[in-house]
């Protein structure tokens, strides 16, 4: 492991909310000035702010919400942006698992026909990934700054933007979310049992020997289906976080004109 | 929180040196911590969990608020601003400091006279 992933990992076991402010900001700051400062004082500092974050501000980042920077819409466009980062980051390293099984896969010479289909199987798994990340990176708001600069005092506008936007995610959250939920479950469950009960169909169409399509090859087709819904129950996840820092700042806003404000 | 500066004090020197830093111009964190190492002459390093754990202090009290300047395209660079109120609390440590200091001139001279 590098210093930098030393490094990471314990930004990565900070509190949620200090990590979504300040893990970026942490992580370039180490990029900079580990030549000089050295390894040792930014993993100690690291160290030392892990401790304090826990220990004195975890009822803080707890109860906290993401702070607005200059305006509310600019925020929540940047909050958005770090949430589908974050997304793409973690698609990703599914991804990485998905290949590497692949190169294995690939390995495993003489290849059967039956895994030259689990090879396209993963191809077609991480493909699949891409679909998901949509909601949240489709059309960024960043792309409607010129339209709210001119309307920017139009708190109903940007409000009847941000409240389609979240609509759309927990529309996507409970409808493609559930695949990795209870749903996914009893789906993996029905798939399996289909795909058990057409073995003998599967092996004369393909022509493949008796000894095939026992549980040796079958797992791999269980391992990809099971990682698939887990995939999808993080997406899931990811989107489900994105509407509600939409709804906290539709609430904020609901709170800042009850109190006389713009 | 209290819009009276003197309520703030006394600040720590963690905090005093980052509202410091940020009373020229606008700085990203790491700005900060380079301005305040060289304020100090090397002698104060502030480490990157320090600096943000006193930022979100600082932001959270609207002593210093996050600013989005034109044309950054990284996104991992934050920068701040020292507020009007920040502005007073600076003022208002550094009027303490002083009057500390004079206290400190004329307690200590006394003794140095004496050790000579």
């Amino acid at each position: 492991m590098t210093t930098r992933s030393l490094y990471r990992f314990l930004l990565r076991m900070h509190p949620a909310g200090f990590r979504e402010h300040y893990e970026e900001q942490m992580l370039w700051i180490f990029d900079e000035s580990v030549e000089s400062r050295g390894t040792a004082s930014l993993l100690l500092d690291a160290l030392v702010s892990l401790v304090r974050q826990w220990v004195l501000r975890s009822v803080y980042w707890r109860h906290s919400r993401p702070t607005l920077a200059v305006d509310g819409s600019l925020a929540l466009a940047e909050t958005l942006h770090q949430n589908s980062r974050k997304l793409f980051r973690r698609a990703w390293g599914l991804n990485i698992i998905w290949l590497a099984e692949a190169l294995v896969v690939l390995l495993m010479w003489p290849i059967s026909i039956f895994l030259k289909f689990q090879f396209v199987g993963l191809a077609a798994n991480a493909t699949a990934l891409f679909p998901g990340r949509k909601p949240v990176r489709g059309r960024p708001l960043r792309m409607n700054y010129i339209s709210l600069f001119y309307y920017k005092n139009s708190q109903e506008f940007y409000r009847s933007q941000i409240e389609a936007r979240r609509d759309g995610l927990r529309a996507w959250v409970g409808k493609a979310g559930g695949i990795g939920g209870a749903g996914g479950i009893v789906g993996l469950f029905f798939v399996l049992l289909v795909f058990w009960l057409l073995r003998p169909a599967i092996r004369t169409y393909m022509g493949l020997p008796n000894s095939s399509l026992d549980w040796d090859h079958s797992r791999y087709f269980v391992y990809n289906i099971t990682v698939w819904a887990l995939s999808f129950r993080l997406m899931a996840k990811v989107n489900e976080r994105a509407a509600q820092v939409i709804q906290q700042e539709i609430d904020a806003m609901g709170e800042s004109s009850m109190g006389g404000m713009k | 929180m209290s819009n009276e500066p003197g309520s703030y004090l006394p600040l720590s020197p963690a905090i005093l040196h980052i509202l410091l830093s940020l009373a020229g111009e606008d700085r990203h964190g790491y700005g900060i911590m380079q301005e305040v190492a060289l304020q100090s002459d090397g002698q104060y390093k502030l480490g990157p969990g320090t600096l943000y754990d006193n930022l979100q202090r600082l932001l959270d009290q609207s002593l210093v608020s996050e600013v989005t300047p034109r044309g950054e395209e990284d996104s991992r660079r934050r920068y701040y601003r020292l507020t009007s109120l920040g502005k007073r609390v600076v003022n208002a440590e550094i009027g303490r400091l002083e009057s500390v200091f004079r206290q400190a001139k004329v307690y200590l001279r006394p003794v140095k006279a004496g050790k000579s």
